[in-house]
């Protein structure tokens, strides 16, 4: 009789135990869902605050990382993008009117069934105001954010990063016109002498194919769809993956 | 076995229940609070945009502290000057609608709730739009080709929400709220122009206008930095960081800290 109740004893702590792991397990998840929201706007609120340190203290230590956008090319180490933040933002520094504010939408998130990783997507809209000889050019621009997160020691980081360039347009042109002509490398008229196109990204430009009325447009980034580890699931940055329905 | 040792084993695992429970419960309604924080803001926007401000009013808490501050108009203390300015504002701008558009979204929260559930803290951005009659006296306001004839102005007006939250009774409700206003620009000019940017909407910017609807605030502004295209916009305001209790914790409204 004693055994029987010893091992029904064992049996309900066993269960007890398993039932909090699993419930912990699923807050966590749940949570997660604010909690990569809280870290890309941190970082699009440091970004318009031209704060390049607290933009980088939202990516991972623990993995590589990367970051891109507009098409600069892939930077993936804190100082390279702090640097990319520094010279093509002008954080840090006094350049009257500079301003770049784009707002997260639509957000589209879904967290790895082991809790350790997560995925979004992000409409965004935004307008801004760049510097160049003539004073600040005023431009709309639109764009998709996507990211990978991974959760370190209980904070959410990024593990890439990347803003797809829907479109950047004049303030007085429509998106059809194409980028103002201060987005083009070849431009004089940014406004600091020795100004030049960024040339010390890690990487080439992955995916850059803004809003273009001759080209059809192609379904990427995606989505992120369920998954349940890190380990060969589905990218949301990058190239999209061979036979990826575009 | 003696019949204590089997008391003790169903304490310790009626202890175990209850600490499983405690954790789910502080889990859930820390999750549920930020839902009901973006909700309540998401409410404030919509019924701020019909000038629905009984509604509106609902929303803030019942504290004498309660507070809020909408960029140069000052700060406005206590549900009674609060009610005396949106009841004002909204009659100021012809409260039935007409010619009225008022909308200001919200987007890209970061939200923070205290570890000991009882406060929570935002900021969002805002893009929005206005439209105003202008077919009164005190709207001195430039005409531009393309408005000419017309008896509404619409504007661009940008800027970010600041807001401090109380757990009242159950329920989230506004404590401290600041609305900076990055910019308000007419339709037809750009953030950049210089020249047009101090002429727009005299009606609203200016504080003795606004005032003399208002009954004037309980203290002056304070803060007032708007994107100025000569000039640098300072970081301001910061998203909250995580944090235990109210007290002690880092404001997300007022000025920065020196």
């Amino acid at each position: 009789m004693n055994d029987i109740i010893e091992a029904k004893i064992m049996e309900l702590e066993t269960k007890i135990a398993e039932g909090r792991k699993k419930l912990e397990l699923e807050l966590k998840r749940a949570d997660a869902c604010m909690q990569v929201q809280n870290t890309l706007n941190r970082f699009l609120f440091a970004f318009q605050g031209k704060d390049a340190d607290a933009c980088v203290e939202e990516f991972a230590d623990s993995v590589e990382i990367s970051f891109e956008i507009f098409k600069f090319g892939v930077f993936k180490s804190k100082e390279n993008i702090k640097r990319l933040l520094r010279d093509h933002y002008y954080m840090g520094e006094d350049i009257p009117g500079a301003h770049i504010e784009m707002n997260s939408l639509t957000p589209c998130i879904v967290v790895a069934g082991d809790g350790e990783t997560a995925k979004g997507l992000w409409s965004s809209f935004g307008w801004e105001a760049y510097p160049t000889t003539e004073g600040p050019k005023a431009s709309w621009n639109a764009n998709q954010i996507a990211a990978e997160f991974i959760c370190e020691d209980g904070k959410w980081k990024f593990r890439a990063l990347q803003v797809f360039t829907t479109f950047v347009s004049d303030y007085r042109k429509s998106w059809t016109a194409g980028e103002p002509d201060w987005f083009k490398p070849d431009f004089k008229g940014w406004p600091k002498a020795g100004d030049k196109w960024v040339d010390y990204a890690d990487g080439p430009t992955t995916f850059y194919r803004p809003y273009d009325q001759k080209i059809p447009r192609l379904y990427w980034p995606q989505t992120p769809q369920p998954y349940y580890t890190y380990e060969n699931s589905y990218p949301m940055v990058g190239i999209p993956p061979e036979g990826a329905d575009l | 076995m003696k019949l204590s040792y089997y008391d003790a084993q169903l304490d310790r695992l009626e202890s175990m229940i209850d600490s499983l429970e405690s954790e789910i419960t502080h889990g859930v309604s820390k999750a549920q609070a930020k839902i009901d924080v973006n909700n309540l803001m998401g409410k404030y926007t919509f019924y701020a945009r019909y000038m629905m401000y009984n509604r509106v009013l609902s929303y803030f808490s019942n504290r004498e502290d309660v507070s809020l501050e909408i960029s140069d108009l000052g700060v406005y203390i206590g549900k009674a000057k609060i009610a005396d300015f949106y009841k004002k504002y909204c009659a100021a701008f012809d409260g039935k609608g007409y010619g009225v558009l008022h909308e200001h979204a919200v987007s890209t929260p970061v939200i923070e709730i205290a570890e000991d559930g009882l406060t929570a803290k935002g900021v969002w951005l805002s893009p929005g739009h206005e439209a105003f009659p202008v077919d009164r006296a005190d709207a001195d306001i430039e005409e531009t080709e393309a408005e000419r004839g017309h008896k509404v102005r619409s504007s661009w007006v940008y800027g970010k929400f600041a807001v401090e939250f109380i757990l009242e009774d159950g329920e989230w409700k506004i404590w401290h709220m600041q609305y900076f206003r990055t910019f308000q620009i007419g339709f037809y000019d750009s953030w950049t122009d210089v020249e047009k940017k101090d002429a727009w909407f005299t009606v609203v910017r200016s504080r003795e206008a606004a005032d003399a609807f208002t009954g004037g605030p309980s203290a002056e502004p304070t803060y007032t930095r708007e994107y100025d295209p000569q000039g640098t916009l300072p970081y301001w305001p910061k998203p909250p960081k995580a944090y235990d209790t109210y007290e002690g914790s880092d404001p997300v409204v007022g000025a920065p800290k020196e």
